[in-house]
């Protein structure tokens, strides 16, 4: 079988029993303990699946962090190695795993990588070392009571002295570990002791003794995980039966140890019982004795244990020196030297493939150095972009808000519009309905005007003399003209204002067809676009009733080419000019105007004034009665002088 | 042919006003109305020749509403009012009126419009 086969087959064989094992034990694999036992039922049983527990056992600590597990594991690897004699590896993962428990202050884990440690020292042959480390263990499982811990560092203290052949010390300590043993359940410490009291006691010629505790542990570890004990154990009954002279009975067992050895594939045991076969023929058979050890020679040389190797080829020469078989001796021997010498030429070389792989070690501690290095700038990198994407989610929420705010500002402001709408509205109606009402109160003005001209027409049909009837017709008219002023307001489109046009017009129309008069007066109209409001308006109002009732009454004599003139003029600004000039008699010369009681004059005089006017009287072809005033009533015109009238008699 | 003239006037003061005046000149005052209600009663008793109807009335009804009625029994009418805007002065003409006179209006032209309801020449 090429060694790539076996490969195969040993991956293949792995797998198979992984799968076969994992069918029951995968849902147990919740915890790195649930691997260590799985580790511990191969580990004698079938290295290659330990070792391949112990991988997804470590893979499973790291995941999960666990740092105690990891360490746990190591310890189960660097048992492993033990076990295939790299003694080197394993003693490097019990530092590690000792390095962590440390760390972790875990006591108990302290303890078991300083035992393991102790133990490696021992295959070593320092057995200072290796006690010492067993001490410091037994002083720790002291302090916390662990009984398991005492007992494994006491049984360790014992094989120490036990491999330096210090028996009576050895025995003091297995005493010790027995002691504890007995209070624990079983576990492959306890069957160590008894296979070293079996030695212990064989040594001391204590076959009884020896006997029993041997039988006693092959009866415990006829189990699958302790298959290498029981072949220790086997080996060494063998080799009790062997000094009690029963050497059949040792062959017998020696054998099975062979045949248990060689199904595990344990080499350093296979070794063990083909070693302890040929001791036990040495001496009545030495030619199966060189069968036997010529078997271990060459396995030793397979698996490339050269230590071992030496040891059997020197034992083997010796064999054939005894049998007088001198060149066999000599081949032996010759083989013998060069392996020492490749062998130590192989220490050196393996003390340069350490410094190499020690060199590679902290190249790839470089390069794992680099690869966190860029780890860590992804990291910074990746940090940056999500900085850079919160930034932009941030911006997106800022924008999101602003947009919100804008058009809640928005709604606002149409809001705002909205509701100035409505109060424009609103207004407009206020003004509509203040339009209304004034159009009303100026109705309402207007009909009681009517109802007093009314009550005053009813009058005169009850008055007979003249001067009453001439009082209250005068008095009508001056009504009519105001009533006549408050139909304009309420009838044109603004209350506010009176068109002047229009109104005396009007007036003069009415004034006309009142008056009775049967002579024939033409009147002739000049006047500009004015408005007026009603407070000018009525005094203007009123001054045309006097004037026009009076030219009316007393200004023709004939009965032909009468003419009355009526003008209103706006002149520069607000200047405003109103003349009503007759072609009739004009004033007599006896009247004297400043002194006249007559209402006429009286009222024209005081309108004149109430207007802040300028009045001027004159005979003019007639009589000529003209009043300056301003558009604005508060305003003087003219503000110099205080001549309210003055008669002129003209030609 | 009946020259009766009924008033329908609500303010008192301005129907005898009305009234006196149409007597003094010689005119025939059946009676005078200050609603529509009572017009209708008045009309029902004895019908007039003539109504001098009022627009603006007290009560649910308003002269133009009256103008109907006496359209339909064949009473000429002349409306009297103190308004002279459109509105009214559509609805008014809708109902076809013998003569509309707008306060406050002189005695010859009431004289005018009523003579020319009786078909009476003017006096003058």
């Amino acid at each position: 079988m090429t060694t790539i086969n076996k490969k195969i087959a040993i991956v293949v064989l792995v797998f198979f029993s992984a799968r076969v094992y994992s069918q029951h034990v995968e849902k147990k694999f919740s915890s790195v303990k649930d691997y260590e036992a799985v580790i511990k039922h191969y580990r004698y049983l079938d290295p290659d699946s330990a070792s391949y527990y112990a991988m997804l056992a470590m893979e499973f600590a790291r995941q999960k962090k666990d740092s105690n597990g990891m360490a746990s594991i190591l310890l189960q690897q660097g048992m492993i190695d033990d076990n295939n004699g790299n003694f080197d590896s394993s003693e490097k993962k019990y530092r590690v795993s000792l390095d962590i428990f440390r760390s972790l202050n875990e006591k108990k884990g302290i303890a078991g990588s300083l035992i393991r440690i102790g133990v490696v020292e021992l295959r070593n042959g320092n057995y200072d070392k290796a006690i010492g480390n067993f001490l410091d263990a037994l002083k720790i499982a002291e302090e916390s009571a662990d009984k398991y811990g005492m007992m494994e560092a006491n049984y360790n203290i014992s094989w120490a002295y036990l491999d330096q052949n210090n028996f009576a010390a050895a025995l003091q300590y297995l005493l010790v570990a027995e002691k504890y043993n007995q209070q624990l359940p079983l576990s492959n410490i306890s069957l160590n002791i008894y296979d070293h009291f079996g030695i212990i006691y064989t040594h001391n010629n204590d076959f009884k003794q020896a006997e029993s505790y041997l039988q006693k542990g092959l009866q415990l570890s006829e189990k699958p995980e302790y298959q290498g004990l029981y072949i220790n154990m086997l080996n060494n009954l063998a080799g009790l039966y062997t000094k009690e002279g029963l050497e059949k009975k040792a062959i017998s067992l020696q054998k099975d140890a062979l045949n248990r050895s060689r199904k595990i594939g344990n080499y350093l045991r296979e070794l063990q019982s083909l070693l302890a076969l040929s001791k036990t023929y040495m001496k009545k058979n030495p030619a199966t004795a060189i069968f036997y050890l010529k078997q271990a020679v060459s396995l030793a040389q397979e698996k490339k244990v050269p230590r071992q190797e030496i040891r059997y080829l020197q034992k083997l020469s010796e064999l054939y020196k005894a049998q007088g078989n001198y060149r066999e001796a000599f081949a032996a021997k010759d083989r013998q030297y060069m392996l020492l010498d490749s062998f130590f030429y192989r220490k050196v070389t393996q003390n340069i493939e350490s410094l190499k792989a020690e060199y590679e070690l902290s190249k790839s501690n470089a390069k794992i150095k680099e690869l966190n290095y860029i780890n860590n700038k992804h990291q910074l990198e990746l940090k940056n972009s999500t900085l850079l994407r919160n930034i932009t989610f941030a911006g997106l929420l800022l924008l999101l808000v602003i947009v919100g705010l804008f058009y809640n500002q928005n709604k606002i402001r149409k809001k705002s519009n909205l509701e100035l709408k409505e109060k424009n509205q609103s207004l407009q109606k206020l003004l509509e309905e203040k339009e209304w009402l004034m159009k009303e109160i100026h109705h309402r003005v207007k009909n009681n005007l009517q109802i007093v001209i009314s009550l005053l027409n009813t009058q005169l049909k009850y008055v007979h003399s003249d001067d009453a009837i001439q009082a209250i017709s005068e008095s009508m008219q001056r009504m009519q003209s105001i009533s006549l002023l408050h139909q304009r307001l309420y009838q044109s489109d603004s209350t506010a204002v009176v068109e002047m046009r229009s109104y005396i017009e009007e007036l003069v129309s009415y004034l006309e067809g009142s008056s009775g008069s049967t002579q024939n007066i033409i009147f002739k109209m000049d006047i500009d676009e004015i408005e007026f409001d009603l407070a000018q308006a009525i005094p203007v109002g009123l001054i045309l009733n006097e004037a026009l009732t009076n030219a009316i009454k007393h200004a023709f004599a004939q009965n032909k080419n009468n003419m009355v003139a009526v003008s209103l003029k706006k002149q520069n600004g607000r200047h405003i000019v109103l003349h009503i000039n007759d072609n009739g008699k004009g004033i007599p010369e006896h009247v004297d105007l400043g002194t006249s009681n007559s209402m006429g004059i009286r009222l024209i005089k005081g309108l004149t004034r109430q207007l802040n006017g300028k009045l001027k009287i004159q005979n003019k072809g007639g009589l000529l009665i003209q009043i300056d005033f301003s558009t604005k009533p508060v305003e003087k015109y003219p503000v110099t002088e205080e001549v309210y009238y003055e008669l002129e008699t003209a030609i | 042919m009946n020259r009766k003239i009924l008033i329908v006037e609500d303010e008192f003061i301005v129907a005898d006003d009305l009234q006196l005046t149409l007597i003094h000149a010689g005119y025939d005052v059946l009676d005078i109305a200050t609603s529509v209600k009572e017009a209708m009663i008045m009309i029902a008793e004895e019908a007039p020749g003539l109504v001098l109807l009022d627009i603006q009335l007290k009560g649910a009804q308003n002269g133009i509403s009256l103008a109907k009625t006496l359209r339909e029994k064949g009473i000429p009418f002349i409306y009297l009012s103190a308004n002279s805007n459109n509105k009214i002065i559509e609805a008014v003409n809708e109902t076809k009126p013998n003569g509309f006179l707008v306060k406050p209006f002189r005695e010859k032209d009431l004289f005018n419009a009523v003579d020319k309801v009786f078909q009476l020449k003017p006096e003058q």
